[in-house]
């Protein structure tokens, strides 16, 4: 299923920076991972990735340095920073909130409230 | 990550959509264009070596143009970030950049107001470029000599009367410079006389200003020649006796760079030469580096060592030299002054001639600079930034009021979806760049005052002190553009940009968004505007009352008319009293021939011109004759010659003229005034014997005191005939010609003469007596012309101001009026309510100002003569200016009020 524009304006920098808390990495690991992981978050298309990332990049939440892969390719790598592991945070909190909220009413599953 | 990755080829149905992203997204190189390019090429080929297919690679990326867009959006603020280059409100340079452009279109827009605040702000900056140039030259600026706080004028002083400054004696001297716990080095330098000689060295003669000093005196300063060396210490310091006060110990000499480079063509051996100097012969054995400057007296182009041998007149009854000294590392300027009494009690109790005497140390700078010098710098300083506040005082009027017009403007870019920050940007680089027209104009407007002023009064500051605009002026132009900027930037810019666009559109052209708070501020800024014109008004009045009452001081000399000029004779070609006078003689006579001459004479000392040569007679008015033991009487001593007092208009109340005095006849004098009441009181001068100098002299004349100094000071003098008073020194005389004829003529004819009698002398320094008498108020015209100009530029800036609030008031109350207007309010009525807001704003300015110019009053007390701080007549005259100040400027905009079309105020609703 796609979700809507505004619904994925919210979920997306959390879906990266989520991703990128692990390890750090390129824009087409990225966008593989995304589709993997997170059930057409990127339905608009792969290349929403890129604007997002910058975005993020503006605001200091992830840096970017090129680099040589293994393969002998440069890619430009992706990694949080603190300012993005502090945002994170504050943002997973309130997501758990709201989904304990909403198994409460019946709309999502898994409705005790863990944090 | 500077780097770009290479480029690969892709298919080229990829590359098709690469290139239509990056045309969608419009990024410029500075956003990161290439590095956009390289990460989605990298995107695809991960993709193609991952074994997807071009065709699912560019169906899963999606719409290229949109993908374009929102990069177009997010990538700038990125770029920047990585560059480090983030303004405040997150703004990139790009957007700054845009926003500074746009700035300053919109100035050219508006050319008339734009200049109006550039010059301004110009003249501000200039006046406090100007003065602060002069300041910091002169206090702030260290004298141009190694650890320069380590250097002291010495002074023998009284125990009793500390605030005596004395020159030193030789014997005081040679004991004070073995006080190794206090100086690392003493010299002294002869300044009690300005020194010249002619230089009879190559084609034409030329007369060089001859200094004497000490060996050790350059070492003092810490100063090394930049060829040769420095005088040793034998050849000040003996060994033998001194004979006379001029007398040469070694015929040795140092010359200026300047002397070396114009006179000697910079000849490389000029180590070594020989030089004639007043007929005799000095071997130059140093040249002193360019930008040497002496730090008292006068320039020097050749320095020769001073004798400070004892014997002949280096005794303890002879001051006259002046005391440079290095204090010990270490030793602080307090410690110092305490180690010193103790010593000099030591030295009291040895020697009787020195008894309760003590050296009395300074700051070199301070006595370089002057108390009343640099009161009188401090007192322009504060001048310029009251002016400096008055102008900023007008720009933020006047932006304000623009900024008033603008608002509709910002609204609507603030509707359209500007963000604050950008706004402020916009408003803040607008200003930014009219603080740094006017700040740059400022520093070219200063550095033009500056020279002007140099060239107006070139004696008002100390010689040694070099003006120059270096890096420390133009921080301050800077820091003082940048403060205007933000006095007058900042605050409407945020007012601005707080104004809520709804509120600005709804009120339409009524605009105004100034609430009380904001016309409040402005009245505030405006009275306080013309207290600070009126506190420079008062204080240039002060001044050029009491330059005035300069100029109307009774010098008691005439000086239209009167030519002076000096002619040095060679001792060498000159050897004794009588062939020198027979010279002067001569030359007077022939001088005396030429057309329109009506006196001609000579004095060692012309009057006004400051104290010179201090000495005194003896004379007991319970004896007929004068004697040794009689009682001391102090007095400044000139030498005359000719028809002196004839010349300068000095009226001969009793006894004979001076002209025609014999060598041979009996011992002569004459006294003034002062003496007359002061020593002789009831017994008439004339016919009395004094001793002095060794010898009884008889008073044959009483001539009216003449002042030493431009504000009237009046010593006892005594006159003696150069006739009989010549034998033991060279005098220095300096011709005196009262003539009915143009003086420049006269001068050719003088020259011709001059050169008939002989041709190796100089004509030296021919210049009228005005032009001399001008020179010595050259400080007081300084401070007279400095702060008249600084009030002038005040009260036009307090008209403009006043104006400028008022006319805008009335402009911003347009409604108003015409609905009074139309409700049947009488024109009369309107205009008084208007010169009532007038009257409040200029009066609550005046009282204010009072009040400051009583406080400044008493600052500025010490640089008057002849009038008051608190005179009821500047002040009165101060006011009556404001006052007229308020009526003008509330005139016009009253008179508009009452045109105000009633009509068409009330349709445009």
């Amino acid at each position: 299923m796609t979700l809507e524009r505004e619904w994925m304006r919210g979920a997306a920098p959390l879906a990266v920076l989520t991703l990128l808390e692990r390890t750090e990495m390129y824009g087409y690991e990225l966008v593989e991972a995304l589709d993997r992981d997170s059930a057409g978050l990127l339905a608009m298309g792969q290349s929403t990735v890129y604007p997002l990332l910058y975005n993020l990049e503006g605001r200091g939440q992830v840096e970017a340095v090129w680099r040589d892969s293994a393969a002998g390719r440069r890619r430009k790598y992706y990694r949080i920073t603190p300012k993005g592991l502090a945002w994170l945070e504050g943002q997973r909190s309130q997501w758990k909130t709201l989904v304990a909220a909403m198994g409460h009413l019946g709309i999502a599953g898994g409705g005790e409230p863990s944090a | 990550m500077k780097q770009e990755p290479g480029r690969s080829p892709l298919p080229p149905e990829i590359e098709v959509v690469v290139g239509r992203v990056l045309q969608a997204s419009g990024l410029a190189f500075v956003d990161g264009r290439a590095e956009v390019e390289a990460e989605l090429r990298a995107h695809f080929e991960d993709g193609l070596s991952g074994g997807a297919s071009a065709e699912s690679l560019l169906l899963k990326f999606g719409d290229p143009e949109a993908a374009g867009r929102r990069i177009a959006r997010t990538r700038p603020r990125a770029a920047a970030r990585n560059r480090g280059e983030r303004g405040r409100w997150g703004m990139p340079m790009a957007q700054w950049w845009n926003e500074i452009r746009s700035g300053a279109r919109r100035l050219l827009r508006t050319p008339g107001f734009s200049m109006i605040v550039i010059v301004t702000l110009a003249l501000g900056v200039g006046a406090n470029t100007a003065i602060f140039t002069v300041l910091n030259a002169v206090l702030l600026e260290d004298l141009p000599y190694q650890d320069p706080d380590r250097l002291v004028r010495v002074y023998e002083s009284h125990v009793e009367q500390p605030s005596l400054k004395m020159f030193m004696r030789v014997p005081v001297f040679r004991e004070y410079r073995q006080w190794d716990d206090v100086f690392e080095s003493l010299s002294v330098i002869y300044t009690y006389r300005e020194v010249g000689a002619d230089l009879t060295d190559g084609d034409v003669p030329r007369r060089v200003t001859m200094l004497r000093v000490s060996a050790g005196y350059f070492e003092t300063l810490g100063v090394a020649p930049q060829r040769g060396r420095t005088f040793l210490e034998e050849e000040s310091f003996g060994p033998g006796e001194s004979l006379g006060s001029t007398d040469i110990v070694a015929a040795v000499a140092i010359i200026s760079d300047r002397l070396w480079t114009e006179h000697f063509g910079r000849d490389p051996g000029i180590v070594g030469r020989m030089v004639q100097l007043d007929g005799a012969s000095f071997e130059v054995v140093g040249v002193l580096p360019s930008g040497f400057t002496n730090p008292i007296g006068p320039q020097g182009d050749v320095w020769i060592p001073q004798d400070t041998r004892l014997g002949g007149s280096n005794n303890f009854g002879n001051f006259y030299l002046s005391g440079v000294g290095r204090l010990r590392d270490g030793v602080t300027l307090e410690a110092a002054r305490e180690r010193v009494k103790v010593r000099a009690a030591a030295f009291g109790q040895s020697d009787a001639a020195a008894r309760s005497q003590f050296p009395h140390l300074f700051p070199l700078q301070d006595d370089v600079v002057g108390a009343a010098r640099t009161r009188m710098l401090w007192i322009l300083a504060a001048a310029a930034v009251l002016v400096l506040l008055t102008a900023c005082v007008n720009v933020a009027n006047l932006l304000y009021a623009r900024g008033l017009g603008q608002d509709r403007q910002l609204a609507i870019r603030s509707a359209l979806g500007s963000g604050r920050g950008r706004l402020v940007a916009g408003i803040l680089s607008e200003y930014g760049l009219l603080a740094l027209l006017g700040g740059a104009m400022g520093l070219a407007v200063g550095w033009t005052v500056l020279n002007g002023l140099v060239r107006l009064a070139p004696d008002a500051l100390p010689s040694v002190v070099e003006l120059e605009m270096g890096l420390p002026v133009f921080a301050f132009a800077l820091a003082l553009t940048a403060l205007a900027l933000l006095t007058f930037g900042l605050t409407p810019a945020l007012r601005m940009s707080r104004t809520s666009p709804a509120d600005v559109l709804r009120s339409g052209d009524r605009a105004s968004t100034a609430g009380r708070f904001a016309r409040r501020v402005r009245d505030g800024l405006v009275m306080g505007q013309v207290a600070a014109a009126l506190i420079l008004v008062a204080s240039a009045t002060l001044l050029a009352r009491s330059f005035g009452a300069l100029g109307d001081v009774a010098l008691g000399v005439e000086p239209e008319g009167v030519l002076t000029y000096e002619v040095h004779l060679p001792t060498a070609r000159y050897p004794d009293g009588p062939a020198r006078h027979a010279f002067h003689e001569q030359l007077q006579e022939r001088v005396r021939q030429l057309p329109g001459v009506e006196a001609v004479g000579a004095t060692s000392w012309l009057p006004v011109n400051g104290r010179y040569h201090e000495w005194g007679f003896q004379w007991d008015p319970e004896e007929a004759v004068g004697s040794p033991e009689a009682p001391w009487n102090p007095s400044e001593v000139r030498i005359i010659a000719g028809d002196y007092f004839a010349t300068l208009g000095i009226d001969l109340l009793r006894g004979r003229a001076p002209a025609g005095v014999d060598f041979e006849a009996e011992p002569v004098m004459w006294v003034n005034e002062k003496i007359q009441e002061e020593i002789f009181g009831a017994t008439e001068a004339v016919g009395q014997q004094v001793w002095m100098g060794g010898a009884l002299r008889r008073v044959v004349g009483v001539v009216e005191s003449i002042p030493y100094g431009a504000r009237g000071e009046v010593l006892s003098r005594l006159y003696l005939p150069h006739a009989q008073y010549n034998g033991d020194r060279n005098w220095a005389l300096i011709q005196t010609v009262r003539a009915r004829s143009d003086l420049s003529d006269l001068r050719t004819a003088i020259r011709e003469e001059l050169s008939g009698l002989d041709g190796q002398l100089i004509f030296y320094r021919p210049q009228s007596f005005e032009d001399v008498l001008g020179t010595i108020r050259a400080q007081d015209r300084f401070a007279t012309l400095l702060m008249a100009a600084f009030a002038g530029l005040a009260l036009l800036l307090a008209l403009l101001g006043t104006y400028g609030i008022l006319s805008g008031s009335v402009a911003s109350r347009t409604r108003e009026i015409g609905i009074r207007m139309a409700l049947g309010a009488d024109s009369g009525r309107l205009r008084t309510m208007v010169l009532r807001y007038a009257a409040t704003i200029t009066l609550s300015g005046v009282v204010l100002g009072l009040f400051g110019a009583w406080i400044s009053g008493r600052w500025i007390e010490a640089l008057l003569f002849g009038v008051e701080a608190g005179d009821p007549l500047t002040l009165a005259a101060s006011v009556t200016i404001f006052l007229l100040v308020g009526v003008v400027s509330g005139w016009l905009p009253a008179a508009r009020a009452t045109r105000v079309d009633t009509m068409e105020t009330l349709s445009t609703e």
